[in-house]
């Protein structure tokens, strides 16, 4: 421990493993919001003019 | 006074690119592996033959350039610049030798296409190909997504101050973690732990599909290293259309906008920082232009009637509008029909989603949504200070992973890079349309080439003049190490004729 924090190298830290924190989770939800947020315009194009 | 370079400088750049050409011939042993299993012996040879080109010149000039120098700042981006380059080179060799190209010409804009995460290709009966070369294609486009000199730092150097400095001149400035090596390593962390994930997504659909097991995986891991480097590349000609999937769609716009994200966005993300996805700036200002990219082109097609329903419009708008923003080059329309029924505004709007692309530190290529969201904060900024009493200190932040105060210096950097982009994008078009290519086409395809995304409305084929192969080449380049390590470069060879 250094100043009270891990001091193992790098990618070794308990707080830097992947997925930590539901990282790839996250990042999809994202995708999919804006993926909706593009249906959305596309109903509302076809309500105005199709 | 300009100083010209000495042999021991000649001898440090010439070791570092060894290295680096050494890492694009290990990265060979995988196609000539894929090659082996499906028994195409022709392609073995191929990449035999390009493998031993690779390491007779790396391991050569690690004999002949012997030097215990570090890398100054200068030397980094020239070994950055230039081992790109050396890489282009020796890289077509298998390109070549398949007989799938007009010329070495050829085979050097397609190989420089897939490091530079383009996707442009010229590379002819693309449907037939070997599994080898078509695994050595994507495998180009994934490793470049991450920088071939991030690969070269990951299994061929220590960790020195000077590896630092031809990290950077790849384009990349973020450090995700203290160490430069470190930082490489955990890029390749999150590409390969995305990799299983988008694998088996992709895997699963094309199972679903009806394609065999064998074609199901190869499509699929093919289609990921394409989306998630952004880079477009496709086993098929007609691209993912050839696929004709709502689902291989939707599943191919997340892995391509995942890549596009910053990989220290990626890491803090991972890293249990959630809140960073709708602070930062490059996701915001990602975010706003993508939305309204989409709702020009989405509405400017309904008004024109071009597609039937709501499906229809958002299966084509959205993966070409979020295609064309994250650099990717992936399309669902063919390029006569993009021309014909997208007409001009449905042109421009994903040109400038083209133009701006996505992250820095990502796969992406373009002016990055930091340097957009920089200059919109500090014109923001302006408009404050003017309506602001005189005596008032108006100060603006943006955030990227921490807080950090909008300078002159900052700003400043943003609008030099996004006018360097623009006057490319300008100047290719340009020679396009002298050429006698139509202004829009030329326009459009300048874009995609300055910007590394891909899209084509057909003026890129093995047909068109060799210079313009030669420009796209160049403006590739330039565009995906972003101007400064290609004209130290240039400066170097200058001072090397000029120099005292």
């Amino acid at each position: 421990m250094v100043n009270g924090k891990h001091a193992g190298r790098g990618l070794a830290r308990p707080e830097q493993w992947p997925l930590y924190g539901g990282g790839v989770i996250t990042e999809v939800l994202y995708v999919l919001a804006l993926t909706g947020a593009a249906w959305l315009m596309a109903v509302v194009a076809e309500w105005l003019w199709l | 006074m300009i100083l010209r370079p000495r042999k021991q400088d000649h001898l440090l750049i010439g070791k570092y690119t060894g290295k680096i050409v050494i890492g694009v011939g290990l990265l060979m042993v995988i196609p000539l592996i894929t090659s082996i299993v499906f028994q195409e012996w022709d392609t073995a040879v191929d990449f035999v033959i390009s493998m031993s080109a690779c390491f007779i010149f790396g391991f050569g000039t690690q004999i002949v350039c012997r030097t215990e120098r570090d890398l100054s700042w200068s030397h980094g981006l020239v070994v950055a610049s230039g081992s790109w380059i050396v890489a282009t080179i020796i890289g077509a060799l298998p390109h070549w030798l398949s007989g799938h190209e007009g010329s070495y010409l050829d085979a050097m804009f397609d190989v420089m296409s897939g490091y530079t995460t383009t996707g442009l290709y010229l590379m002819q009966d693309l449907d037939h190909i070997s599994h080898g070369l078509n695994m050595w294609r994507h495998l180009l486009t994934y490793a470049g997504g991450q920088g071939i000199v991030v690969i070269a730092l990951t299994f061929l150097f220590k960790g020195t101050a000077g590896a630092y400095k031809m990290y950077v001149g790849e384009g990349k400035d973020e450090r995700l973690l203290p160490n430069v090596v470190q930082t490489a390593r955990a890029i390749w962390l999150v590409s390969l732990t995305w990799l299983v994930i988008g694998t088996a997504a992709l895997f699963g659909t094309g199972l679903l599909l009806g394609q065999e097991p064998v074609r199901a995986f190869l499509h699929g891991l093919w289609v990921f290293m394409g989306a998630w480097s952004t880079g477009g590349f496709a086993p098929q000609s007609y691209n993912t259309i050839w696929f004709h999937s709502l689902s291989y769609e939707v599943i191919c716009i997340v892995i391509m906008i995942a890549g596009s994200l910053n990989f220290a966005l990626h890491w803090a993300l991972w890293t249990g920082n959630r809140k960073e996805l709708r602070r930062n700036v490059e996701t915001v200002s990602f975010t706003v232009t993508l939305v309204v990219t989409t709702l020009v082109a989405t509405f400017w097609l309904a008004k024109s009637g071009v597609y039937p329903d709501a499906m229809s419009l958002f299966r084509k708008a959205f993966y070409q509008l979020a295609s064309g923003h994250t650099t990717t080059g992936f399309s669902t329309i063919y390029s006569k029909a993009f021309i014909s029924q997208w007409g001009p505004v449905g042109m421009i709007a994903t040109m400038i989603a083209m133009a701006i692309g996505a992250s820095a530190c990502s796969t992406a290529g373009g002016i990055k949504g930091v340097r957009i969201g920089i200059i919109t904060k500090a014109f923001l900024q302006d408009v404050r200070k003017m309506i602001s009493p005189e005596s008032a200190v108006v100060r603006a932040k943006y955030h990227h992973i921490r807080g950090i105060l909008l300078e002159d210096g900052v700003v400043r950097g943003a609008l030099m890079i996004t006018v360097a982009y623009m006057t490319m994008y300008a100047l290719t078009a340009f020679v396009g349309t002298l050429y006698g290519y139509p202004l829009v086409t030329s326009m459009f395809e300048a874009v995609s080439a300055g910007s590394n995304t891909g899209l084509s409305c057909g003026l890129t084929d093995p047909t068109m003049p060799d210079l313009m192969k030669v420009l796209y080449i160049f403006v590739m380049w330039l565009g995906r190490l972003e101007f400064m390590s290609v004209f130290a470069l240039i400066g170097y060879g200058y001072s090397m004729l000029r120099g005292r």
